[in-house]
């Protein structure tokens, strides 16, 4: 019998079963540390694994945990599009100007890198954590975030000054 | 040697962690994951027998222990419809050509025969009557109205050839068409309806359309009089005369 318009039998619909149950951990903790909420985690691995079911039915794919982090990784992007323009409709609705640049700063503190994360816009999120917490090189986040390498390089340079500013402003109040 | 550039911001990097899931959460997209599955799973068809034609089984009785079957044709029949239709509008356009040029003829006819544009002495009006039901009948063609002739027959109508100047006094006919400059005049004693062609000089032959009946016809003077119609004073007809003979 055939699976999936007749391009998949049985026992590659077991495979894709057995994959999907066993990369649920990582698909997972690879969302949760990326969005820091578990709501937001569960609604993406979901959408990650339909999505995956689909293009199983559509075309060859890969049966690894690496298609399944990409599917994810997608998905994540679409997540922080969505939350950046909800931000810049509320920023236009508060009259909020965009944070100044400010002179960057060689060394980094990781230790509250979550947190300072977490304060950042979401596309400053998303360009940051895409390049450095996944290590993607610049063309592959200008092509997950829907921009080119130019405006993702600029996002990039524009990020990493937010996140000095909300790292001192942070050290700061822990000081005080 | 110069050292390569280290990004501070390389320091985010995390390796890929494991952080289980809700076993409740686990369990239910799972379970969806499952039944995205089984849908995609092709149904097995109903191979049902296939008529030869669609019409071959319209006169049979339906046997209640065979299933009910809905056939999309994709036979002649549309095809057979269409090019009826084709057909039909060929011969409506075809006998529409047909009377035109018949017409046309019939009127070129009228135009280029001579003897029409001789018009006889006035002399008393001549009956030509015509009812709805005789219209097909040829005019009687006496001497004194050489040209008047039907043209076109329908129902309750018909088309005379006119020489120029000629009254025709209608016994209650409505003038439909006309070519020329006619005039409806309506003689106050009897009643009955008098129509004066006067046609353009070029014209020898003026063509009138009237519905029902004609009653009278009467060839024009050779002078038109300068008294004027009593019912119109725009034309320079005689007065009209009622029907020596009405048809009513």
């Amino acid at each position: 019998m055939d699976w999936g318009g007749g391009r998949r039998g049985p026992e590659e619909r077991d495979a894709l079963c057995a994959l999907l149950d066993a990369a649920l951990p990582e698909v997972y903790d690879y969302l949760l540390r990326r969005c820091h909420r578990r709501v937001i985690a569960e609604d993406l691995t979901s959408e990650s694994y339909l999505a995956a079911i689909a293009a199983f039915g559509e075309r060859p794919v890969p049966l690894t945990v690496a298609w399944l982090i990409g599917i994810a990784r997608h998905k994540l992007a679409d997540h922080w599009r969505r939350e950046a323009q909800e931000s810049r409709r509320l920023a236009a609705v508060a009259g909020v100007l965009g944070p100044q640049a400010e002179p960057g700063i060689d060394a980094i503190d990781t230790g509250n890198a979550d947190e300072v994360l977490q304060r950042l816009n979401p596309m400053q999120r998303a360009a940051l954590t895409l390049r450095y917490v996944d290590g993607l090189a610049v063309p592959e986040v200008a092509s997950l975030l829907g921009r080119s390498v130019h405006a993702t390089e600029t996002l990039l340079v524009r990020a990493k000054q937010a996140y000095r500013r909300h790292h001192a402003a942070i050290a700061g109040a822990d000081h005080g | 040697m110069a050292e390569p550039m280290v990004d501070p911001f390389d320091a985010l990097h995390r390796p890929p962690g494991r952080t289980e899931p809700t076993a409740a959460f686990r369990e239910q997209l799972l379970a969806r994951c499952r039944a995205e599955l089984d849908a995609m799973r092709p149904q097995t068809p109903t191979v049902l027998p296939l008529l030869a034609d669609a019409d071959a089984g319209a006169d049979r009785p339906h046997r209640a222990e065979e299933p009910v079957r809905t056939i999309v044709s994709t036979g002649s029949r549309p095809r057979r419809v269409l090019a009826v239709a084709i057909g039909a509008a060929a011969a409506v356009l075809v006998a529409v050509v047909a009377m035109a040029v018949r017409d046309g003829r019939e009127r070129a006819d009228l135009v280029d025969r001579p003897s029409s544009s001789t018009v006889a002495a006035p002399v008393p009006t001549t009956t030509a009557a015509m009812s709805p039901t005789s219209t097909s009948a040829p005019l009687p063609a006496g001497p004194e109205l050489p040209a008047i002739r039907p043209l076109e027959d329908l129902d309750a109508t018909v088309l005379l050839a006119v020489p120029r100047g000629t009254e025709i006094v209608s016994g209650g006919g409505t003038l439909l068409t006309a070519r020329g400059n006619v005039v409806e005049q309506r003689d106050p004693d009897s009643g009955d309806v008098c129509i004066s062609a006067t046609l353009p000089v070029a014209w020898d032959v003026g063509m009138l359309r009237f519905s029902t009946t004609v009653s009278g016809l009467r060839p024009a003077a050779p002078a038109p009089p300068s008294t004027g119609c009593r019912a119109c004073s725009t034309t320079s007809m005689p007065p009209p005369v009622p029907s020596a003979t009405p048809s009513r």
